[in-house]
C-alpha cells in the first residue's frame, strides 16, 4: 500500500510536524486564557462593555483566515516576525478571544445573585468572591470556552504552514500542489485525530478541574 | 446588642420609597419579626444593616455606633446572615459552607473544626455523616440547619435572617422552627427575622415589626400584636380566627405565671401544720412537693378545711395533670377542659415546677377569642 509506505518511509518528518503543531498550540492556548479570561472576568458586570467587546471579538473571528495571516506577514515583517511561530500564536490568540472572553462572561453571569449577595453578605471582599464563589462554578463553562478555541487552533494551526510555521499543514498544502494523495491523508487524519484527541483531554481536565459539589449538582439535574 | 434604626430610608432610583422614615429598636437577645406583604421593604430594611443595600438616609445604630463607623466587611462580618437554601455554595462541603466566615476570621484549623462540629450537634445533624457532603445531597430541610450554622459559625451577637424557612413544605418548616426557638434558647442572639408567614412570625417572634407600603404600620411584643392590633391593617393580617390560632402558636415557656404556692412534703406533715402555712397566704389550693422537690400533687384549701388536723398530709394529696414548657398554650387550655382544672402547672425536663397557667390568664390574654370558632 502506498499510503503506509510513505508513513513508514516518514516517520521521522511526521513526527517532528506533529510536534511542531503541537508547540504552536501549547504557546497559543496559555496566552490566549492569559488574556481573554481577565479581559472576560473585567467585564462581565458590564452588560454594555461586555456587549462591546463580545463584538469586536466575534468580528476578529470572521477575518478569513489566509487574509489574517497576510496582513501579519506585513505588520511583523519590520520586527523580523513576519514568518514562523509568531504570526500562527498570534492568529491563534485571536480567534480564541471569542469563545474564551464569551464563555467567562457567561458563567460568570450565570451564577445565582443570591448566592453572590450571600457571599458578600457574610463578608467577602469582591476578590474573594471572585476566586471563592464565581470562578470554582465557572469552570465548567470556561473550560468548554477553552477547549472550543483549541480545537479551532488545531485546524488555523494547519494553515499557518502557509507563513513558515510548519506543523501538519506541510502534509496538506505539500500534498495538494503535488497531487499526493498519500501525504495529504496523513496530514487530515492526524489533524483529525488530534482535534478529537483534544477535545476529548481537554473534556477529561474540565470534570477533574469542576468542584465535586458542582458535578454531582449537575448529575442530580440530568 | 440592640439594633436602633433611626428614621431610616430608602428610595430607590427617583421615586420608590421602598423604607419610609422607619424608626424602631431591635432588642438585644430578642426576637424581632418583620412582616407585611410582598414589596414593603422588609428585606430592603434588612439588608441595610449590613450595608449589602445603602441607605438614603437616616442612620442605624449598633450598640451606640454608628454602622458607618465600622469598616463595612468588618461588619458584615460580625453579623450572621442567612437567607433561603439557595445561598449556601454548592461547590463547598457542608464543613468548608459553615467555615467560610471563621476562614475570613483567620480562625485556627483546629478552633474552626471544634466549632462547625459544635454547630452540627446544635443543628441536629449527624457530625459523622454530614461534614462532608455537599449541599445537593442534603434534603431542604438539611440545607436551611447548614444556613443557619453558617450565619452561627463566628458567634456573631446579631443575625439577619431573610425568609430563612419560605422554600421548605410546612410539615419541615414546623420542625425547623421548633428547632429554632430552643436554639435561641440557648444562644440568645440578636435576631432581625424576615417572614410573609404570620403563623411563623407569632410562633417565633418576641416583637413583631409589621410593614405597609415602607412604613411601620405597628411594632410590639407578639401579645400586644395580637391582642392590640393598630389597625385595619394589622388585623386582616392576623386573620379573623387570630385567638385560637395565637394560642395554638404561642408556648406557656413565654407566658406561665412564676407567683404560685407550694409545700414540701415531709413524712410528719399534717394537715394542719399544712393549713397553717397556707392561711397565710389567700389560696385556694396549694401544690404539694416531694422530698426531691419534684411535683407530688396538690391539695385544695377548702377539702383540708374539714379533715382531720392530725391527719398526715399525705392522704389528702391529689394528682394533676402539668405541662412542659414548650407545649402550646392551646394544649394548655384543651388540658383545662379535659381534666376541670382552672390551672395547670408547668414542669420541666427534671420534674421541677416553674410555674402555672392559669384559665383566667388566659382568657385575660386572649381576649374575646370565641373557642367554638372554626377554621
Ligand atoms: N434594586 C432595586 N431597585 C429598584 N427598586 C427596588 C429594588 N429592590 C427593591 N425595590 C423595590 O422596593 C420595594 C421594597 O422591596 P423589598 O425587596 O424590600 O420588599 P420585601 O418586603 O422584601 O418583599 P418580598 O416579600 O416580596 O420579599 C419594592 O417596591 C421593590 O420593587
Ligand atoms: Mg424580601
Amino acid at each position: 500500500m502506498e499510503f503506509l509506505d510513505y508513513v513508514t518511509r516518514n516517520l521521522d518528518r511526521i513526527v517532528s510536524e506533529l510536534l511542531r503543531h503541537i508547540h504552536i498550540i501549547a504557546i497559543a492556548v496559555p496566552i490566549s486564557i492569559g488574556i481573554g479570561a481577565p479581559i472576560g472576568i473585567a467585564i462581565a458586570n458590564h452588560k454594555n462593555l461586555a456587549k462591546v467587546v463580545i463584538y469586536i471579538a466575534s468580528v476578529m473571528m470572521t477575518i478569513p483566515s489566509l487574509a489574517l495571516f497576510g496582513v501579519m506577514v506585513v505588520l511583523l515583517a519590520p520586527f523580523g516576525a513576519g514568518l514562523g511561530i509568531p504570526p500562527a500564536v498570534i492568529a491563534l490568540v485571536v480567534y480564541s478571544m471569542l469563545p474564551i472572553i464569551r464563555n467567562v462572561v457567561v458563567a460568570i453571569r450565570a451564577v445565582d445573585p443570591e448566592m453572590i449577595e450571600a457571599a458578600r453578605g457574610m463578608g467577602m471582599t469582591k476578590a474573594q468572591v471572585l476566586f471563592k464563589v464565581r470562578l470554582p462554578l465557572s469552570v465548567p463553562i470556561i473550560m468548554a470556552g477553552i477547549r472550543n478555541a483549541a480545537v479551532m487552533g488545531i485546524a488555523v494551526t494547519t494553515i499557518a504552514y502557509l507563513v513558515g510555521a510548519r506543523g501538519l499543514g506541510y502534509f496538506i498544502f505539500s500534498g495538494l500542489s503535488r497531487a499526493r494523495l498519500d501525504m495529504i491523508l496523513v496530514g487530515a487524519i492526524l489533524v483529525s485525530a488530534m482535534g478529537i484527541g483534544t477535545n476529548y483531554g481537554l473534556m477529561k481536565l474540565e470534570q477533574f478541574l469542576t468542584p465535586r459539589g458542582v458535578r454531582l449538582e449537575r448529575q442530580e439535574n440530568r | 446588642m440592640a439594633i436602633e434604626l433611626k428614621k431610616l430610608r430608602k428610595v430607590y432610583g427617583e421615586s420608590t420609597v421602598a423604607v419610609d422614615d422607619v424608626d424602631l429598636t431591635f432588642e438585644d437577645k430578642k426576637i424581632s419579626i418583620l412582616i407585611g406583604p410582598s414589596g414593603c421593604g422588609k428585606t430592603t430594611t434588612l439588608k441595610m444593616i449590613n450595608r449589602l443595600i445603602e441607605r438614603t438616609s437616616g442612620d442605624i445604630i449598633i450598640d451606640g455606633r454608628s454602622i458607618d463607623e465600622i469598616g463595612v466587611i468588618e461588619l458584615r462580618r460580625s453579623i450572621g446572615y442567612v437567607i433561603q437554601e439557595i445561598g449556601l455554595f454548592p461547590h463547598m462541603t457542608v464543613f468548608d459552607n459553615i467555615a467560610v466566615v471563621p476562614r475570613l476570621l483567620k480562625w485556627p484549623e483546629d478552633k474552626i473544626k471544634k466549632r462547625v462540629m459544635e454547630l452540627l450537634d446544635l443543628m441536629n445533624l449527624d457530625p459523622d455523616e454530614h461534614p462532608y457532603k455537599y449541599p445537593v445531597q442534603l434534603s431542604g430541610g438539611q440545607k436551611q440547619r447548614v444556613g443557619v450554622a453558617r450565619g452561627l459559625a463566628a458567634d456573631p451577637e446579631i443575625l439577619l435572617m431573610d425568609e430563612p424557612f419560605g422554600a421548605i413544605d410546612p410539615i419541615n418548616r414546623e420542625k425547623l422552627q421548633d428547632a429554632f426557638i430552643e436554639i435561641q434558647e440557648q444562644i440568645n442572639k440578636t435576631i432581625v427575622f424576615v417572614t410573609h408567614d404570620i403563623r411563623e412570625a407569632i410562633k417565633l417572634g418576641d416583637n413583631i415589626a409589621i410593614f405597609n407600603e415602607g412604613k411601620l404600620v405597628q411594632y410590639d411584643e407578639t401579645m400586644t400584636v395580637i391582642n392590640e392590633p393598630a389597625d385595619d391593617f394589622v388585623e386582616n393580617l392576623l386573620g379573623s380566627d387570630r385567638g385560637l390560632r395565637s394560642m395554638e402558636l404561642v408556648r406557656v415557656h413565654d407566658h406561665y405565671d412564676t407567683d404560685f404556692f407550694a409545700l414540701e412534703l415531709t413524712e410528719k406533715l399534717t394537715v394542719g401544720d399544712a393549713l397553717k402555712e397556707i392561711e397565710k397566704t389567700d389560696r385556694r389550693y396549694a401544690y404539694v412537693l416531694n422530698e426531691k422537690k419534684r411535683l407530688a400533687g396538690y391539695v385544695v384549701r377548702k377539702k383540708i378545711e374539714k379533715a382531720n388536723k392530725s391527719d398526715p398530709l399525705k392522704k389528702h394529696v391529689k394528682e394533676t395533670e402539668s405541662i412542659h414548657p414548650s407545649s402550646s398554650l392551646l394544649e394548655a387550655m384543651s388540658l383545662m377542659m379535659t381534666s376541670g382544672l382552672s390551672a395547670v402547672p408547668v414542669v420541666d425536663d427534671r420534674g421541677r415546677v416553674r410555674g402555672v397557667v392559669r384559665f383566667s390568664a388566659l382568657m385575660e390574654m386572649f381576649g374575646s377569642v370565641d373557642l367554638t370558632g372554626s377554621d
